[in-house]
């Protein structure tokens, strides 16, 4: 077990590491020179290339490329990913005031998505081909079908402007901040984000139990006279959650997606929000910062997902 | 005339029976899958409406007429204009080309990548496969839609960017489809006599592996256009993808992120939306349908 976790944390850093080299060479792809940028446009004239020169030379631009990604791989080693060309902040103290409102929306969304799922899954495994599976599998497939930006205005349409339940954008009501009215707001993002994660989920809960349903340990217990109700939360159920754990791991990273949509049309300060408006004002820094962040949440969740899955599961040893 | 005819009429009705071939017998499965024929129906709909947009639309998507905005669809403008005076309707038939276009050029893209790394992970074995299966594992394991908006945030938007991205990012999963249907044919007869004629790699993937893989990648290619529909619907309506003033169904979506225009003009945004969704559903029906059909197991149980 330590020696795979040894071996699986090098193959991250390697991971890591050509995740580094991708991003370096992006941003040197990237349109404009951020040099002559810095030259206010009224001076830009033939005298300033000797500034710019100098500048170049100044911020280790005229270096070639090996050396200039090192400094800059020491820079990011040591969390310095440098400021944001909008407002000269750090950057990694803008990603880090912008993580709690998201962790917020994603854990949440997750966690009412899989209370959801699994016993609707179980459910919809339980009474197979009957109404109750086929509108789990309409819901399932709404869930994947619909884009979820459609879903937050066609939601924002019917339940902040027409029935005016909630509010429509917002983490609080400015001025009159209280726990009951930032969970006013927080119930539509929660709702839209818990429908995508319970979609899918409750398709892989539900053929995970209908496989195990069929499964030799279940005639077993069947004939030793066990009640169906101990055969589905006593053995089925706990062998069908297991495989959910890799699904898990996955679905984390992907939650962001889900995330930087709900954010931006729900004026939800967290990262996917400040991600956009960096998109938007070309401000490479916290584009990158904000790459660097995704990585490690994916690399991070994928690990530690294979370990979770090793200790439910001890037929699965990690060598 | 119609006793002369009478014969040939009989002798092309029973012909197909005859020479049915495994696509005959899939499409013969897929005809009973409801839910794949509604959703072949539909997309046909949806594909015919966007080829003829020029002739089922009167007027021009980018035609900006100042003197109607916002107007409420009527007899002249079908499903009203939007903030430009553009014709709502023209611009949705005109971004279904897009939008379409755009699905199935970035799956297009993937599956050949797939396939091909696929095939050669499979028939070499050794590090290649490892290199390739290893790399497959990460790629799948990063949201795609976060690599492009970074990709796209960088180097700014653009529809080659994007359906380059969308193309490159896809092809772990045909790559593994391909890979899994590879490993099992090497074995096979018809693999060892081409090879003992001194058949290369080339022409084994070519000839056989591709052959082999085609039904189940057809599978992968037709969910690969759903996904990247709904990707690109996304991308373009965060501003990422296709550019205005060209129509796509995600980015006559970005105007409607004002709530005045939400409340009191929902023929620009419901529109664009639903034609999303029912794409996306209709693909993924026949997709479904074409997994039923074209299944090696359920082949397998008919020939039996």
């Amino acid at each position: 077990m330590a020696a795979y976790l040894v071996r699986r944390f090098a193959v991250s850093v390697l991971v890591l590491f050509l995740v580094t080299i991708g991003l370096f060479g992006l941003v040197h792809a990237a349109p404009g020179d951020p040099v002559t940028m810095m030259v206010p446009v009224e001076q830009l004239g033939a005298d300033s290339a000797d500034f710019i020169e100098q500048k170049r030379h100044e911020l280790g631009l005229d270096r070639p490329l090996p050396a200039q990604y090192w400094s800059w791989l020491q820079g990011v080693a040591t969390g310095d990913l440098g400021y944001s060309l909008t407002n000269n902040r750090p950057v990694s103290e803008l990603l880090a005031e912008r993580l709690g409102p998201t962790i917020e929306l994603m854990g949440l969304g997750l966690a009412l998505g899989i209370a959801i799922a699994i016993p609707l899954g179980m459910l919809a495994a339980v009474r197979r081909n009957t109404a109750v599976d086929y509108w789990t599998a309409a819901l399932s497939l709404g869930a994947v079908s619909i884009p979820g930006f459609f879903l937050c205005i066609l939601a924002i349409y019917v339940f902040a402007l027409q029935l005016g339940w909630v509010p429509s954008a917002g983490m609080s009501t400015p001025g009159a901040p209280s726990l009951g009215d930032s969970l006013h707001h927080l119930v539509m993002p929660v709702a839209i984000l818990t429908f995508g994660v319970a979609g899918p989920f409750t398709r892989y809960v539900r053929s995970g139990v209908i496989a195990e349903l069929g499964s030799e340990y279940v005639k077993t217990a069947e004939s030793k006279g066990a009640t169906p109700r101990r055969i589905l939360f006593g053995h089925v159920l706990r062998n069908a959650l297991i495989p959910l754990i890799t699904i898990l791991g996955l679905t984390l990273p992907a939650l962001l997606v889900g995330a930087v949509v709900v954010e931006q049309i729900f004026a939800w300060p967290g990262m996917g929000q400040l991600v956009i408006s960096a998109v938007n004002q070309q401000d490479y820094p916290v584009i990158i910062g904000f790459a660097f962040f995704v990585a490690i949440l994916v690399l991070l969740s994928n690990m530690l997902a294979d370990v979770l899955y090793s200790i439910a599961d001890p037929r699965v040893s990690l060598q | 005339m119609t006793a002369a005819m009478e014969p040939a009429a009989a002798l092309a009705a029973t012909t197909p029976v005859s020479t049915r071939g495994p696509a005959g017998l899939a499409w013969r499965r897929f005809r009973r899958h409801r839910m794949a024929m509604v959703g072949l129906v539909t997309l046909g709909v949806i594909v015919v409406a966007a080829l003829l947009a020029d002739v089922i639309a009167p007027h021009h998507p980018n035609e900006v007429d100042l003197a109607a905005f916002r107007q409420a669809p009527s007899a002249e403008h079908w499903l009203g204009t939007d903030s430009a005076g553009r014709d709502v309707f023209a611009r949705l038939l005109h971004a279904g080309r897009i939008s379409l276009g755009v699905g199935i050029a970035a799956s297009l893209i993937s599956v050949a990548i797939g396939t091909l790394l696929g095939a050669v992970a499979g028939l070499f074995r050794g590090w290649a496969d490892t290199v390739i299966m290893r790399t497959a594992d990460i790629m799948l394991s990063f949201p795609a839609l976060v690599v492009i908006i970074v990709v796209a945030g960088v180097l700014g938007p653009s529809v080659v960017t994007l359906v380059l991205a969308m193309g490159v990012f896809g092809w772990p999963a045909a790559g593994r489809v391909v890979r899994g249907v590879t490993l099992s044919v090497r074995e096979r007869e018809f693999v060892k006599a081409a090879r003992s004629f001194g058949a290369g790699g080339w022409w084994l993937i070519t000839r056989h592996l591709v052959p082999a893989a085609l039904g189940p990648v057809t599978v992968v290619a037709t969910l690969g256009v759903a996904q990247a529909i709904m990707a690109e619907a996304t991308l373009s309506f965060l501003g990422l993808g296709v550019e205005p003033p060209a129509a796509s169904w995600g980015n006559m979506l970005t105007d409607a992120q004002n709530l005045t225009l939400i409340s009191s003009m929902p023929w620009m945004w419901l529109p664009p939306g639903i034609a999303v969704a029912l794409t996306v559903l209709a693909v993924n029906f026949v997709g479904d349908g074409l997994r039923d059909a074209l299944d090696p197991r359920t082949t397998l149980g008919a020939l039996r």
